[in-house]
């Protein structure tokens, strides 16, 4: 099965080293960007299987990506899976209603995050 | 990459975070912040603690 590439997006360095490796260690690709500006530009060059975002960033949050890339021309079908901090119903059903396909909290599990993944991408998990 | 080398890009990320943060509550202590100043510290903070869980600093 050909290998999905996923894009991660996410402001802290710590949190895009350690997605970018449990995804590889999962057996997919990661891309990843340092904000949802970059974000979204990076979504427009590439074709992905799947998008993990952050919420609170700089220069476009992750409901900006939400609703850019939801809107956008191209790939409106992605799965993209909301990775944060935040816990709040208000800011999962604002997630939900601009299109996120799934909610993550960090701390992650590794497993766990493999696991979503496989699930939306209809990848076979390492 | 071992779980030892993403511990010291945490670390190195804190530090930069806890400057950025200070700088900003600097300006918000000299009634010098904008709305973007406010969102800065949150976002420091937010990082800081997001990362840490990771390495099991849930205290």
């Amino acid at each position: 099965m050909t290998q999905k590439t996923i894009l991660v997006i996410d402001d802290s360095l710590t949190i895009r080293r350690l997605v970018t490796q449990t995804l590889e260690e999962g057996g997919f690709a990661a891309v990843s960007a340092e904000d949802g500006a970059l974000g979204v530009e990076a979504f427009q060059k590439e074709r992905f299987d799947a998008v993990i975002t952050d919420i609170n960033m700089p220069n476009l949050d992750g409901f900006g990506v939400l609703e850019a890339i939801r809107t956008g021309p191209s790939n409106r079908k992605v799965p993209i899976l909301v990775l944060t901090t935040e816990s709040s119903q208000e800011f999962k059903d604002k997630a939900r209603g601009l299109g996120a396909t799934g909610w993550i909290v960090k701390p992650f599990d590794d497993k766990q995050l493999i696991d979503i993944l496989s699930l939306v991408t209809g990848a076979d998990a390492a | 990459m071992t779980m030892d080398s993403l511990r010291e890009t945490f670390f190195a990320e804190c530090e930069e975070l806890i400057e950025s943060l200070t700088e900003n509550l600097d300006l918000v202590a000299s009634h010098e912040w904008d709305t973007e100043t406010i969102n800065a510290v949150f976002r420091a903070v937010h990082s800081i603690k997001g990362a840490a869980g990771a390495f099991g600093f849930n205290h």
